[in-house]
């Protein structure tokens, strides 16, 4: 019944700011949640990681989400 | 889910076990009035939503005079299924136990489950959670509609259409990921301020920013809920303006023509009562009765004058006989008559004594108007009568007798003075008797040119009257719901003014209120850049933007599921109307000041001009909404992998039975299942004794067959009494 993590983090990459302020073509945009998860631009990371804890787990605190979020988006 | 059976059991009229057999697509339920199609509505809407009141009404009366003895029986309702491969069934029942003392006792209505699995193991099911699965409770309001009205109802309601739009295009999905980014942002924001307050040097400054940037922020938040809730007023009073503008030019003249009709019927009023045409009344109290009365006094007056001048010809030809008799004085007096001539001397009281007394003072004969001074004949001649007239005047004296009282006058008594005086007074009068006349003519006349503006002013009427009706057609209701509407619609438009200003004032002071907040945010995010942990920051900047992103994917997402509905809807819109009224059906989708993605129905022209669809006739409205409603099932089994059913009592009760048979037609060709009661195919002869289904709908049923639609016939068994409900029984016949 839910919506499919890959199908949401595609709907997600599609936003023209991806391209317009972070310069990404193309290649830069994953296929997959799981290649999004690994890549070397931050914002990507973040919002696979948003489709990722979410879609499985909602009730995950924000402080939580904050915790994991912080350190995806560190990792690069 | 496919619903495939329906059990009844001593369900009102439904008395023992009823089922009816339904088919993936179409199903039609048909039956008089009062058979047993809204029961089974019910029935079925029992089942989903679950209600403990009024039990008994559900009760089979027959089924309970029946139970006269102690005895139990149950009254339920059981819906069997198709979901994910699986066979399920639920029901819903309770138990009533009828005792020998005559009271009920109902038991408490049971939900229950049973699910025969892809392996054919059947199981006990979660009763609740089955019910979830089976119907989902968002949905249920957009699943069960009684009668058109209830159609109209939710529809023509924006936000109901908004809610279902949410939910199908996964919107409300993106709404709690919008809401999780921006709590996670709150938290980024947090961190970053935590870090920069353990640094000493600007604490101080940072904190006062921060107090204010909060300030700022409430401020905004609490401003933009007013705005929203306002923002929400003005739709609905420019929905209602929307409503009735093309009703306003008509009210607008007939409040003008009530106006005119009230005016004239106020002047008809008065004008009539001013008519006076109490003539008896007239007759006496003014006097109309003398009008003749000129001729009759004229005929008097000369009948008197001529007596009185025979009375003086005859007392003058007696002074003159006894003047010869009786000597000189006398002598003299006739000699003077004689002077005279023939010439009939006046009563010697003409004129009166104060008269003559003045005539003499002022030395002039008013009668002749001629000078009499002292000394001349005319002034003895006035002395003279005056002293004849004092003489007359003087009493006599009762025992002297003089020569000339001895004599007997020829005219003892004179009758003819009070005559005279009769006479005198009433042609003083003759001019009041010839105002009669004029009065008479007068009032004929005004009455006369009253009657003439009366019988204009009644045609006025007529004519006003005629216009009147030509605004509003012959009914009261409409004329008053006419004028209710241009009350409300003047009402609305203040309204209406009021709240743009409001509002406008409302968005100024956000805005500048967030200039205020953007000012000081950015001198706070000075301090942290320099403050805080450069990666922190940074992290903060990617979360701003994740939440940018997942909020604007949102809105794309609702505004593609409108524009793929708006396009399904035309489809359905057009297959239904087909031949008939051609129009467009438009979801206009907006954003609310708090940012809720709303959307708006519209029936419009080709040239784009919008047509207000309650204006339109309830077969187009209904046909609107159904198209609508069948528009959001196909797009929801597609967006969801799943559909439920949609279960409509008497959804087109307006359409008339060839109208209905098109729209069955087209409906029947759509992929999902639809459970349909109508009174259209069946009819009661003239006895009101036999129920039959009309000719046309057996061929009807043979036109859909192909496409899998099923049709039933709900028919009370007969012989029964519509007013004893223990004699009801509704039979269930597949067609």
């Amino acid at each position: 019944m839910g919506i499919q993590k890959n199908a949401l983090f595609q709907d997600f990459l599609n936003h023209p700011m991806l391209k317009e302020k972070y310069g990404l073509t193309k290649s830069d945009i994953p296929d997959r949640l799981d290649e999004g998860l690994a890549s070397k631009h931050a914002v990507i990371r973040g919002l696979a990681t948003i489709c990722d804890e979410l879609v499985d787990n909602q009730n995950v605190s924000t402080k939580k989400l904050h915790e994991i979020m912080a350190k995806r988006l560190s990792r690069g | 889910m496919i619903i495939t059976e329906i059990h009844l059991e001593n369900y009102t009229t439904y008395y023992g076990e009823k089922s009816f057999k339904i088919g993936p697509r179409l199903n039609i339920i048909i039956g008089e009035n009062n058979h047993g199609k809204t029961q089974l509505y019910k029935a079925l809407h029992w089942l989903v939503i679950g209600s403990e009141r009024d039990l008994i009404q559900r009760v089979s009366e027959k089924k309970l005079k029946e139970a006269s003895e102690h005895v139990n029986f149950n009254v339920g309702v059981k819906i069997v299924g198709e979901q994910y491969g699986e066979k399920k069934s639920l029901s819903r029942s309770f138990s009533v136990e009828s005792r020998e003392d005559g009271t009920i006792r109902l038991g408490k209505p049971k939900l229950e489950a049973t699910v025969k699995k892809t392996n054919g193991e059947r199981i006990q099911a979660p009763a609740e959670a089955t019910l979830e699965q089976m119907f989902d409770r968002k949905m249920t309001k957009y699943l069960f509609f009684e009668g058109e009205t209830s159609i109209h109802e939710t529809f023509s309601n924006d936000e109901a259409l908004s809610n279902l739009t949410r939910h199908f295009s996964g919107a409300h999905q993106y709404d709690d990921f919008s809401k999780r980014a921006k709590d996670l942002l709150g938290q980024f924001d947090s961190v970053i301020e935590k870090e920069t307050k353990k640094n000493q040097t600007r604490r101080r400054e940072y904190q006062l920013l921060e107090i204010e940037v909060n300030q700022f922020k409430q401020k905004i938040e609490l401003t933009e809920g007013k705005i929203n809730d306002k923002e929400k007023e003005l739709k609905k009073v420019s929905k209602n303006i929307t409503d009735v503008e093309n009703q306003i030019e008509n009210a607008e003249e007939l409040e003008t023509s009530d106006k005119i009709i009230s005016k004239l019927k106020n002047d008809i009023s008065t004008l009539r009562a001013s008519v006076q045409e109490d003539y008896t009344s007239k007759l006496f109290d003014d006097r109309w009765i003398l009008h003749a009365f000129e001729p009759i006094l004229n005929e008097y007056s000369h009948k008197i004058t001529e007596a009185d001048k025979k009375r003086r010809k005859e007392d003058h030809a007696d002074i003159r006989r006894k003047a010869k008799e009786k000597g000189i004085e006398e002598g003299k007096q006739q000699g003077i008559n004689a002077m005279l001539g023939d010439i009939l001397p006046l009563n010697v009281n003409v004129p009166d004594k104060e008269t003559m007394e003045e005539l003499i003072h002022d030395q002039i004969c008013k009668v002749c108007n001629r000078e009499a001074k002292e000394g001349t004949e005319a002034y003895a001649f006035m002395k003279r009568r005056l002293e004849a007239l004092i003489k007359q005047q003087t009493p006599k004296k009762q025992n002297t007798l003089s020569l000339e009282e001895e004599e007997v006058p020829l005219f003892q008594n004179n009758f003819l003075h009070s005559l005279i005086r009769i006479r005198d007074e009433y042609n003083d009068k003759t001019s009041l008797l010839r105002e009669i006349d004029l009065k008479i003519i007068q009032d004929f006349d005004l009455n006369k040119s009253k009657e003439a503006s009366l019988k204009t002013l009644r045609e006025d009427l007529e004519k006003a009257e005629t216009n009147r009706e030509g605004i509003v057609g012959t009914s009261a209701t409409s004329s008053k719901r006419l004028i209710d509407n241009l009350v409300n619609y003047r009402a609305w438009r203040k309204d209406e003014t009021a709240l743009k200003e409001f509002i406008f004032t409302l968005k100024n002071e956000v805005d500048l209120t967030q200039t205020q907040l953007d000012l000081k945010t950015d001198q706070k995010q000075k301090i942290e850049a320099e403050t805080a942990i450069s990666s922190m920051v940074k992290n903060q900047q990617f979360a701003q933007d994740i939440a940018t992103i997942l909020y604007d994917t949102r809105q794309k997402k609702f505004e593609q599921f409108a524009e793929k509905l708006e396009e399904k809807a035309n489809d359905y819109y057009k297959k239904i109307n087909e031949g008939g009224f051609t129009a467009n059906i438009t979801f206009e989708v907006s954003k609310s000041f708090s940012g809720e993605m709303e959307i708006d129905l519209k029936l419009k022209q080709r040239d784009g001009k919008e047509i207000i669809i309650s204006t339109q006739g309830k077969a187009t409205e209904t046909s609107v909404y159904l198209s609508c409603m069948f528009a959001l099932s196909e797009m929801s089994s597609i967006a969801q992998n799943e559909s439920f059913p949609l279960i409509l009592d008497a959804p087109i009760s307006s359409f008339g039975r060839t109208k209905s048979s098109q729209f069955l037609e087209v409906v029947s060709t759509l992929d999902f299942q639809i459970l349909l009661t109508s009174k259209d195919f069946t009819e009661e002869d003239k006895d009101k004794e036999l129920v039959f289904v009309v000719p046309e709908f057996p061929a009807l049923i043979e036109r859909m067959r192909s496409s899998k639609a099923t049709a039933t016939w709900v028919n009370l068994e007969r012989p029964f009494d519509d007013e004893q409900r223990d004699t009801l029984n509704t039979l269930t016949i597949e067609l």
